[in-house]
């Protein structure tokens, strides 16, 4: 073979060699762009790819132009898509258990959120990789709070609503009937229109969703009590996470997790500046409700969370869950004199 | 500052100076009847750098002018509409968060001339019946500047969507724009449908998103200046082509952009100067969307 001929081959097969390994992630949000959520993973994207020297790297589908979540679990199922951020909706479809992140009246404040992802991190990790998907990072969507059109001071007036509920989220389901609620379900696509005709007449959400919906401009009044914490998290496929080298997926997962935990502290920050943003167009928020309003929530969220034992996850997981956060609560607690 | 401005300031100082209020107020009015022109003549300036240079003297000027004569309903048009063009064409594609001061100017500009004009403070006041209920008390002749302003607003709203309290005032945008429609139909080569447009095209369904609504408005604006106004058409393939993941069509309405010769349509030589360049660029980063 002459010089000019191994040439030839080498200009042929190097770069085949230097790109072998190149990893492009499909991954879908419904994130819009200029949101803090896209602003994240677009500085994730760029670490990840200087880290891996371009091996690895994101393109990204915003603003749900992969459909909703169901969507993009099924495109990820059929290999068009290899990763997404999720709510509770995407979760639910992909590992049930996880959902007990969302139960109804579990938490009470973000560091008890952070100490149950800490504590039981293993328990996740292995629900999401049972079902072929690999964590790559949590991101929280927050409190959520209930939006009416008349102001609430207690359940009485809470049961007088007309609410919507998530069509065919159990979570909903079981805190509405533990609630003595029956709530109107509809699609979340639906609740603007139904917010205008008056077919209901109080949602929820965390107070940075009320916002970006719109529906703060039909729903005058937010109780000032949280009913649960909403989740979401970035998932990847494990077929596409098993084929990046060793090295590499150790740089995905680090760098995830470090970028996703800025991003649950923005979201934690917008949620905040959005209940003042909400109080300045004219939201009236609630007193607090009393300590014994607040004991007979609790037990509506013991009920509640008990009726989804065997739905979404088991009575051992619920019982740990609460055991730690019970440890917690105990050790947070100033000591007596 | 070119030649003119430097005039205009000279006119304005020696009118100043010499402390006669009604020779200032003939120099200002001069100098304010002036930029009918002036903006006419920015628009249809070819090159975008030099346009950029002249649109900035030609602002801080209209500031100077403002100062001797505050209030002026002209100057105060002239402001909303100057800063808005400003940040969209110049400032936001290099740096968005440097186009939010300008927005949030020409916003201010135009909100001082509105809310005097409907008695209500429209960036305060969340009740939405008030709003429309003031947007009622409008004429056909404030149609461009409530365009101008729900522009400039428009545009502040598109690079602060991770701020609670701007994202908050989207509904009051949208209702204005609603009006402009009804007020002057067609404004500005279709610019309210150009909003609506992408409005509709970039969110997310559950977000109040519809593609259908959006293609809609988009086809309206682009038959508004029957294609010539060439940044709806790069706004169609930047929004809505890749919300519907149209591929094809994405690449057929950005190859018209590149392909249409500017002389066809000289009153806007500096938008769609702009247009074709941004065009370009999103045909180079077509894989990125698709």
């Amino acid at each position: 073979m002459s010089i000019f001929r191994y040439l030839l081959v080498a200009l042929v097969l190097i770069p085949q060699m230097l790109f072998a390994d190149e990893t492009i992630i499909k991954f879908a949000t419904l994130a819009p762009e200029g949101s803090a959520w896209m602003k994240v993973m677009q500085e994730w994207n760029k670490k990840l790819m200087e880290k891996t020297q371009n091996q690895v790297k994101f393109k990204i589908y915003s603003g749900g132009v992969s459909g909703d979540e169901k969507d993009v679990v099924r495109k990820i199922r059929l290999g068009q898509l290899h990763s997404g951020g999720f709510t509770g909706v995407g979760l639910g479809e992909i590992a049930p258990e996880v959902r007990i992140l969302d139960a109804p009246l579990l938490f009470h404040s973000a560091n008890e959120v952070d100490h149950v992802l800490k504590s039981f991190e293993p328990d996740f990790e292995a629900a999401f990789q049972k079902n072929g998907y690999v964590l790559l990072g949590w991101a929280e969507v927050g409190f959520v709070y209930f939006f009416t059109n008349k102001p609430i001071q207690n359940l009485t007036e809470l049961k007088s609503i007309k609410m919507w509920m998530w069509e065919g989220d159990p979570i909903a389901e079981a805190a509405f009937k533990s609630l003595n609620i029956s709530p109107i379900p509809l699609s979340i696509a639906d609740v603007m229109t139904s917010l205008q005709t008056g077919l209901v007449d109080g949602v929820y959400s965390s107070p940075l969703a009320a916002i970006a919906l719109q529906w703060f401009t039909r729903t005058r009044h937010m109780y000032n009590y949280s009913f649960a914490n909403a989740m979401g998290a970035v998932l990847v496929s494990k077929k596409t996470f098993d084929k990046i080298p060793k090295e590499q997926r150790d740089i995905l997962l680090s760098t995830g997790r470090e970028y996703l935990g800025k991003l649950t502290a923005e979201s934690r920050r917008e949620n905040q500046t959005s209940i003042d943003a909400l109080k300045k167009n004219g939201v009236m928020i609630s007193a607090v409700p009393s300590k014994q309003q607040i004991a007979e929530y609790e037990s509506v969220g013991d009920r509640a969370r008990k009726a989804l034992v065997g739905k979404l996850f088991s009575q051992d997981f619920l019982d740990r869950v609460e055991k730690s956060l019970q440890d917690y609560r105990t050790a947070s607690k100033p000591a007596k004199k | 500052m070119t030649s003119r401005n430097k005039i205009l300031l000279i006119a304005l100082v020696a009118g100043g100076l010499l402390g006669g209020c009604s020779i200032k107020q003939i120099a200002l009015n001069t100098s304010v009847g002036l930029f009918d022109k002036g903006t006419e003549a920015i628009f249809e300036e070819k090159d975008p750098e030099f346009a950029e240079s002249s649109l900035t003297s030609q602002l801080k000027l209209l500031e100077v002018l403002l100062k001797n004569d505050p209030g002026n309903p002209k100057l105060l048009g002239y402001l909303a509409q100057g800063f808005g063009a400003y940040a969209f064409l110049f400032v936001e594609p290099k740096d968005p968060e440097r186009a939010k001061e300008f927005y949030e100017r020409g916003r201010d500009y135009g909100l001082q001339l509105l809310n005097k004009k409907c008695k209500l403070d429209f960036e305060a006041n969340p009740d939405l019946i008030k709003i429309d209920a003031a947007l009622r008390k409008l004429s056909k002749s404030d149609g461009p500047l409530l365009f101008w302003t729900a522009y400039a607003w428009a545009g502040l709203a598109s690079v602060s969507l991770d701020d609670p309290s701007t994202l908050a005032q989207l509904p009051k945008i949208e209702k204005m724009m609603i009006a402009v429609q009804v007020l002057t139909p067609g404004y500005f080569y279709g610019g309210p449908d150009l909003f609506l447009g992408s409005y509709y095209g970039s969110k997310p369904k559950i977000f109040g998103g519809d593609l259908e609504k959006s293609k809609s408005h988009f086809e309206k604006a682009i038959r508004s200046s029957g294609s010539k106004f060439l940044m709806a058409k790069v706004l169609f393939a930047k929004i809505y082509a890749i919300s519907a993941q149209d591929e094809i069509l994405y690449r057929e309405v950005l190859g018209q952009v590149i392909d249409f010769p500017l002389f066809q349509f000289p009153e806007q030589n500096l938008s769609n100067a702009i247009a074709k360049r941004r065009a370009k660029k999103l045909l180079e980063e077509i894989h990125e969307h698709f």
